[in-house]
């Protein structure tokens, strides 16, 4: 038992060794999908690469698109470094966005001090550049020290990456001399001290059709009403500016046809900015802001496609009137634009090509008119269904297959009238998919049946695609059954082994009395007057297993004993009992009989055995002395 | 020393009950295998999705989102079939592929796109090395702009009309056309489409031409996790496919265990176990302790005329004649 526990244990040790080392080893690699990102080395990247990305930030910068720059160099975040060199790349990118930052602020305040200069506003204009101007010095220093940055890039990664840090460099000192010279300017105006000016307007309407003249008068004052003549106002109206220059007392007028623009509404304002010698005596004004509704028609499209159902490759015609007519239309399908003219009444129709590989649905058609005059745009769209005639396919496909075998498929591709049409196939088989071609309406195909495809039915789908794209797909499905041999051999082995369990005990246990009976010629040796026939005919076989031939010996010489003193081997004795009767009855010959029993014992209890020779010579020397 | 015949039978039965024992315990190792918890497995989206994973694409729930990731044994025309109905009935169905069998599914549903099967490399927007590049996300709400980290990605070519872009690799990038692991001139540069949304039927199809962005080590990089949140959204059945995974040989012992669980599990194998069971414990009982006495019963069955005392003794004869 204490073996049996060591070699239990041993084997649990080795199974569980066995079962963690096969684990890793299992592993598929081969083609790899992918890699462990915490397994793999840095890899430098490619310096000319990296700084071409620095490049176009430096062109951006150089361009004055500083939202641009800021945007590229947003890439630049992405690129992975080791730590070391990422630090110095982060801070160079950090310097130049802050010096990005701090050039647009500048350039902004110089925008809004242009602004506040509009409405005189010389000393907030003055603060606001300040401000700028602060900032800009900011950006000198980031600049300077993106700079070196760029420097140790390029010693360690052998990429000049500089660009940017020079262009930013030189919008630094062009914002700066912009920004001094007009600090310097608004400082002199304001010394100088200006007058304000008052600048007003009106116009003969609200509403208008668009395209009508519109008139429009006003008048520019000093803030001590004084008028201002012969000074250039400009009017802004719908985002057009147009310039007038004003009259006797300040006043001006100007009659315009309002733009041919389709919207709702539309603003009017007036604009003065100094100029020459005036910029050191007035300062600018804008007027208020007035609206004019604006006034157009916008036509009526009715449309119709004939025919209203069309195939691919075919045409159709979209015709339609426009009222009133406008200047024109664009139909629009499926990607492509035709532009049509109008008839005097307003009608128009076009033919419109359908794509060879539309598929089958409804498509709009839309149709866009142009404006013209107090005619206003307009749109609408008609809906064509594109359909396909349909096919239709037979198949000859076998209806059993044996798995590992190969069989014929074909069929016949035709249009629904019968005319044969050609085309691809493609074959959906449980297992695989093929592809086959139709040829003046015929198709054949071979397919393989895998052999360790289980026994079944199946279901296999063909399609045909029809080459004219006028006409539909069409799909059959047929059933197969597939007989696998494999499948069937090992459920008849599993039935045979079963039948063998079940029935094997009754017939071995009936060889195995049959062959006792055998061994004493077929008749018992128990019992008085009883007779049993050796049951050969119960075997299932008809073999008989012939058993110890020691035992056989024994038996007869127990018959030999029950015949000559009449003493029997009962089922309830044991051998020394027997021996102890048998001996006593059979007087000096007894004792031979123990010594043959002791014998016949350890031949069967023990592994001393005795060979039938041996033990026969010894009862037949028993047997002789037993007739003296 | 000796070793008990009880030793013998014994240490190969607790071998072989140990191997399976722990070959049902460890983890598989399967690429995209949602009980993988290793790094190249989907354990962690699994859990994060509350997905399902399923051994039969029919096992999906109407208007739920199918995740095919990293698919490598090829598609039957049933299983076809059956993700045609799905998106039919409102599903999502999420492909995952690189270098798999993921177009016999774009073929099947009838799509134009294609995966092209090369490798975008990047040698500038990358992390770690050229095969991990950089792809930026366009059209997911509230991601626009963020970052995908890639890992040996493949790209999406001839997109269908209609198809809403979700990543694309850097202007950086490029398509290892030639496959000399480097961009060369004759490699198309990017940026190239990586994801793209399609609508199909009355579902959606959603192809990420890299599934590795969704194994385990690669979730915690750059906005991976949120990309694939993206996607998937929220309160919607969620399922993994892991009938097309490809096979270790670990993975195959595994499964094939797996089965023959299953199969014993059947009401039919129950009752046969049971059967042969008690004929195999039957037979013990009467080899070793009364065989030869139903033996004998069943002599007097047959021939009702013979004494059964006789036979009985008979038996019990060659009982101990053959102890």
């Amino acid at each position: 038992m204490e073996n049996c526990l060591k070699i239990t244990a041993a084997a649990a040790i080795i199974a569980i060794a066995l079962s963690l080392f096969y684990h890793p080893l299992c592993a598929a690699s081969s083609p790899p999908r992918h890699v462990d990102p915490g397994e793999i080395r840095d890899d430098l990247p490619d310096p000319l690469m990296l700084a071409s990305i620095y490049a176009a930030v430096a062109n951006h910068i150089a361009r004055g698109n500083l939202s641009e720059a800021l945007k590229e160099l947003s890439k630049a975040g992405f690129i992975y470094l080791p730590r070391d060199l990422a630090i110095i790349l982060e801070q160079y990118n950090k310097l130049l966005s802050q010096g990005i930052d701090r050039v647009n602020f500048s350039k902004a305040s110089l925008e809004k001090a242009g602004k506040l200069l509009l409405r005189g506003m010389v000393v907030d204009a003055i603060r606001d550049l300040e401000k700028g101007l602060t900032e800009i010095l900011a950006a000198n220093i980031s600049s300077r020290e993106a700079h070196r940055n760029a420097e140790e890039i390029k010693r360690r990664l052998g990429a000049d990456v500089g660009g940017a840090s020079r262009a930013l460099e030189r919008i630094v000192s062009e914002t700066y001399s912009e920004i001094s010279a007009e600090i310097k300017r608004l400082e002199d105006l304001e010394s100088v001290g200006l007058e304000s000016t008052i600048l007003t307007i009106s116009i003969n309407v609200s509403r208008a059709w668009v395209g009508s003249p519109v008139e429009i008068v006003g008048s520019l004052k000093t803030s001590s009403g004084d008028p201002l003549e012969g000074r250039r106002v400009m009017i802004f109206i719908g985002g057009v500016n147009i310039s007038v220059n004003t009259e006797v007392g300040g006043y001006y007028r100007l009659e315009v046809s309002l733009p041919t623009i389709y919207i709702p509404r539309i603003s009017v304002y007036a604009v003065y900015m100094p100029s020459k010698s005036d910029e050191l005596r007035y300062r600018g004004a804008v007027s208020e802001e007035l609206y004019i509704e604006l006034l157009y028609i916008v036509p009526d499209i009715s449309l119709s496609t004939i025919p209203d159902r069309v195939r691919p490759g075919e045409s159709f015609v979209i015709e339609g009137v426009v009222d009133p007519p406008g200047g024109g239309v664009a139909i629009t399908f499926l990607g492509r634009s035709y532009g049509v003219d109008l008839s005097p009444t307003g009608s128009f129709a076009a033919k419109v090509e359908v794509p060879g590989d539309v598929r089958e649905g409804f498509y709009a058609v839309s149709v866009e008119v142009y404006p013209r005059g107090f005619i206003g745009p307009a749109s609408a769209s008609a809906k064509i269904y594109v359909y396909r005639d349909p096919s239709v396919i037979e198949v000859k496909i076998p209806r059993i297959v044996i798995a590992g075998l190969s069989y014929e498929v074909s069929g016949r591709a035709a249009t629904a009238e019968g005319q044969p049409l050609d085309g691809g196939v493609r074959i959906e088989l449980p297992w695989a998919f093929m592809s086959t071609a139709s040829y003046g309406g015929v198709f054949r195909a071979e397919i393989s049946t895998p052999i360790g495809e289980a026994t079944g039915e199946k279901v296999v789908r063909i399609v045909f695609m029809p080459s004219a794209k006028i006409y539909r797909e069409a799909e059959i499905e047929e059933r197969i059954f597939v007989i696998n041999p494999a499948y069937v051999a090992a459920l008849l082995g599993f039935a045979y082994v079963t039948m063998r369990i079940s029935v094997g005990s009754i017939a071995i246990t009936l060889r195995n009395i049959a062959a006792l009976l055998q061994r004493r010629g077929g008749k018992s040796s128990i019992g008085e007057g009883v007779e049993i026939q050796a049951p050969g005919d119960e075997t299932a076989s008809g073999r008989l297993i012939v058993s110890d031939e020691v035992v056989l010996i024994f038996y007869d010489l127990v018959e030999a004993v029950r015949r000559t003193a009449g003493i029997e081997l009962l089922p309830h004795m044991t051998l020394r009992e027997y021996g102890l009767e048998a001996s006593k009855a059979l007087g000096g010959a007894g004792q031979s009989l123990l010594r043959i029993l002791k014998i016949y014992e350890a031949h069967l209890y023990s592994p001393r055995k005795t060979s039938p020779a041996e033990f026969k010579a010894l009862v037949e020397e028993f047997l002789k002395s037993l007739a003296k | 020393m000796g070793i008990s015949r009880l030793g013998i039978i014994v240490a190969p039965i607790t071998s072989l009950l140990t191997l399976i024992v722990f070959t049902y315990i460890i983890p598989t190792n399967v690429d995209f295998d949602p009980y993988n918890t290793g790094w190249n497995g989907l354990s962690e989206l699994a859990n994060f999705v509350k997905a399902a994973a399923i051994d039969d694409l029919g096992e999906t729930q109407p208007q739920s989102i199918l995740i095919v990731v990293g698919p490598s044994k090829h598609f039957s025309s049933d299983e076809i079939r059956i993700l045609r109905g799905f998106l039919e009935g409102g599903g999502i169905l999420i492909l995952m592929d690189d270098f798999g069998t993921g177009n016999e599914v774009l073929e099947g549903l009838g799509l134009r796109a294609r995966i092209n099967g090369s490798i975008i490399l990047d040698p500038l927007l990358r992390y770690r090395d050229r095969h991990l590049p950089i792809a930026f996300i366009e059209g997911v709400r509230n991601l626009n702009g963020r970052t995908v980290v890639l890992n040996y990605a493949s790209a999406i070519q001839d997109l269908d009309p209609g198809a809403r872009i979700l990543l694309t690799s850097s202007p950086y990038s490029c398509l290892d056309l030639d496959g000399d692991g480097s961009c060369s001139d004759r490699d198309p540069r990017g940026p190239f489409v990586v994801a793209a949304e399609l609508p199909l039927g009355g579902g959606r199809v959603v192809i990420v031409s890299d599934p590795s962005i969704a194994i385990n080590a690669m979730m915690s990089l750059e906005d991976n996790k949120a990309f694939i949140e993206g996607l998937i959204g929220s309160g919607t059945p969620v399922y993994v496919d892991r009938s097309h995974l490809g096979d270790t040989l670990f993975s195959l012992i595994k499964l094939t265990l797996y089965r023959v669980f299953v199969v014993l599990s059947s009401a039919e194998a129950k009752y046969s176990i049971a059967i042969i069971l008690a004929m195999i414990i039957a037979r013990i009982k009467v080899s070793t302790t009364s065989s030869y006495r139903t033996a004998a019963e069943a002599v007097i069955r047959r021939h009702p005329t013979w004494d059964k005392r006789v036979l009985i003794k008979l038996a019990e004869e060659l009982e101990i004649e053959q102890r």
